[in-house]
């Protein structure tokens, strides 16, 4: 068993070199691979030891998967790798402009909400859906360039982003 | 997880939604977000000539935690000056609310909306 494979960091556990972009099909297909490789089950004749060890191994996989798959967790855990941490917490302020469409938003939401409009909302969906492709765009750009004080301003509006296509998503599940 | 019965008054009955008109000169808008829930905070004050908040209006858009933060400061503030207004902390609103450790975000958002909107109406009037 490879202990090494608990210090790499989740983009070498997925042979993958520090980029933002990546290829989701490549890394599925990574994903899979090692998910067989270090899959308990292949050490059942082991030690204990040795068994405990792939169980941890395999949930370090999981967690790279499910951070690189996702452009908002992704973002956040490279700029870690670079040594900037995103406070989601205290950095408060925004443009004016960015938090009036973001009311905006939030009001369109809850009228069509209020007025069991599925199409309006499958529409809003999509529309943040576009938005947050953009954002991620812009993103990756960022990160060619290496300008982390940018990404972290992005990340944090990505993050509202998010957060109203989960809301969106749980409304339309539950009509 | 359980709100405390302060949050959840506040929540059922919030005081002071609403909206003043931000173009008059007495009025200070606040605008603040959350990246970590999606919270959007809008706090208005209106400054009488004597320097004593008379009115104050919120809306907020997330939880419940979000919105009894407002509704409490709008509570707070009416009657203090601008510059009690800025000496309100978050912490003060968390204890008076109970507000659990992952809900701290979301007195800061209140504390910060404060800030905002009082540096708001400070630049208003600094002519």
């Amino acid at each position: 068993m490879n202990n090494e494979l608990l210090k790499q960091d989740y983009f070498e556990l997925f042979g993958l070199a520090l980029d933002y972009q990546i290829d989701l099909g490549g890394l599925q297909n990574k994903l899979r691979a090692l998910q067989k490789q270090y899959h308990p089950d292949n050490f059942a004749a082991e030690d204990t030891e040795v068994i405990n060890q792939a169980l941890v191994i395999s949930s370090q996989i999981n967690q790279a998967y499910t951070t690189l798959s996702e452009p908002l967790a992704r973002a956040i855990y490279l700029l870690q790798l670079h040594g900037v941490i995103v406070d989601l917490v205290h950095g408060t302020k925004f443009s004016n402009e960015f938090l009036m469409a973001q009311i905006e938003l939030r009001e369109q939401i809850s009228e069509a909400e209020d007025s069991g409009d599925f199409d309006a909302l499958e529409q809003i969906e999509q529309n943040l859906q576009n938005e947050s492709t953009i954002i991620t765009a812009k993103i990756g750009e960022l990160f060619i360039i290496a300008n982390y004080a940018e990404i972290s301003e992005l990340v944090k509006q990505l993050a509202f982003y998010k957060k109203l296509e989960q809301l969106v998503a749980n409304i339309l599940g539950s009509m | 997880m359980a709100y405390s019965n302060k949050v959840v008054d506040h929540y059922e009955n919030p005081r002071n939604v609403g909206a003043l008109d931000k173009n008059d000169a007495q009025v200070g808008t606040g605008m603040v977000g959350a990246p970590a829930c999606g919270d959007v905070m809008k706090l208005q004050i209106k400054v009488g000539a004597d320097g004593i908040i008379q009115d104050a209006k919120f809306k907020t858009y997330g939880c419940g935690s979000a919105i009894a933060s407002s509704s409490l400061v709008t509570e707070w503030l009416k009657g203090k000056s601008l510059d009690q207004a800025q000496a309100i902390k978050n912490s003060d609103i968390a204890e008076e609310l109970e507000l659990p450790p992952v809900k701290i975000h979301c007195s800061v958002l209140a504390e910060d909306a404060i800030k905002a909107a009082v540096a708001d109406y400070r630049t208003k009037n600094s002519k």
